[in-house]
């Protein structure tokens, strides 16, 4: 059974997966950190910077690494599969019919109304991702409507940290602007973080 | 020079043999596209696009604008759903397993080896701590591009970015599933065929030809 549940859960994720793997962080805070408490928001973070820091695609490493977490080998293979079987039986029939369906009004309504919808996922993982690096935490967002309606106080903010704020810019700068590798720019950071940690100043 | 695209182009004939090798070809050069090349998505779309088009030549050259149009359209990983359209076309439903089958392997043998290895990392050492850290900042950087990129092409007209606006408060204030937003943008948009075409046209016109 909870290989089952595993299956289905990573099935769900790939039917929905829309402009690539980037909207799929979203859909794990919510279904496995928030709802079923498989992990917390900082092992999820470390995970996500294994499967980056690895080869393969980060999408198919985090579902095997979630998979394996949860239910071993076999856990890992299920999440694996789960979450690549929807894409392998909708794209194969979207290639074979591509001319018969490619123009029609219906399919570009879809794309009309999905999209913004698509980039609002990777918007709110960009934020969850800032609480995960240069933020000590989580930021307290979900306070908000309750703070404007005067249920609650104003919510502790989590910590900064100055010097990866530093090392964002500077990552955004090299991948936006010099076009550095990705590659390159994991390697970049993970050997900056590595030395800050190193430095006896307590920076992180 | 370039042919003119045209997307019915039916798989030629192939004798079983000549399938079986194309499938066994196809899984190793997408292990290799996915072990060596980091980074996932666009940048195996390149070296896709170098082996299977100029080396191979399975797939035609203007064929690239009509696999990224496919590739954004159906959900799933970048990754995966280009070795399912090469696949695909180099040598049907056979192929198309075969090279996923390829895309996945590596990460499968690697993640499962770190794995078991990832309970006795010592997470806490103020170096492997740092590198963690450093890594997931990159990722911060990372998600900012991938939004960069998909802005072009999404956000194109008011009403969509409008629709971005309430799903992103919809997700980090209220914390509404995901699954329901999208829901609600593919209902959205089959309602927009019925009473606002013209925004529909007008976000296809302004929405960059790759």
């Amino acid at each position: 059974m909870p290989y089952l549940i595993l299956f289905g859960t990573f099935f769900f994720f790939g039917c929905f997966c829309l402009s690539g793997g980037s909207s799929l962080l979203q859909f794990y805070i919510d279904e496995l950190v928030v709802n079923r408490a498989w992990m917390s928001y900082d092992e999820l973070a470390n995970f996500m910077a294994i499967s980056q820091a690895t080869p393969g695609p980060i999408g198919v490493n985090l579902a095997t690494f979630i998979g394996f977490r949860q239910q071993g080998v076999f856990g890992g293979l299920l999440a694996t599969v789960g979450l690549l079987l929807p894409s392998f039986i909708m794209m194969s029939l979207a290639v074979r019919s591509y001319a018969t369906w490619s123009d029609k009004l219906w399919l570009k309504g879809l794309l009309y109304g999905v999209k913004p919808v698509a980039a609002s996922l990777i918007f709110s993982a960009f934020v969850v991702c800032l609480g995960m690096s240069i933020f000590d935490g989580q930021l307290p967002l979900d306070q908000l409507p309750g703070l404007v309606s005067g249920a609650n106080g104003f919510p502790a903010l989590p910590a900064l940290r100055p010097a990866m704020v530093a090392l964002f810019l500077v990552d955004a700068w090299l991948l936006y602007r010099k076009k550095l590798s990705i590659f390159q720019t994991i390697f970049l950071s993970a050997g900056i973080g590595a030395l800050l940690g190193a430095l006896p100043l307590n920076l992180l | 020079m370039t042919e003119p695209i045209a997307p019915p182009t039916p798989l030629p004939r192939q004798t079983r043999t000549e399938k079986r090798l194309r499938c066994r070809i196809l899984f190793r050069e997408f292990f290799k596209i996915a072990a060596f090349v980091l980074g996932g998505g666009f940048a195996i779309l390149l070296v896709a696009d170098a082996v299977f088009v100029h080396k191979h030549k399975w797939i035609r050259e203007g064929e690239l604008s009509d696999m990224l149009a496919l590739i954004q359209t159906v959900p799933g990983l970048t990754a995966g759903n280009i070795a399912i359209y090469v696949g695909y076309r180099a040598a049907g439903f056979a192929g198309a397993f075969w090279a996923l089958f390829g895309v996945a392997a590596p990460s499968f043998l690697v993640i499962t080896v770190i794995a078991l290895c990832f309970t006795n990392l010592p997470l806490t050492h103020p170096v492997v701590h740092g590198a963690f850290i450093g890594v997931r900042t990159s990722m911060t950087a990372l998600t900012l591009l991938a939004l960069v990129n998909v802005w072009k092409s999404s956000v194109t007209t008011a009403i969509g970015f409008t629709v971005f606006v309430l799903c992103s408060l919809a997700v980090l204030l209220y914390h509404i599933g995901p699954g329901w937003l999208i829901l609600g943008g593919l209902l959205f948009g089959l309602a927009s065929c019925l009473f606002n075409t013209r925004d529909i046209l007008r976000a296809e016109a302004h929405r960059p030809q790759s």
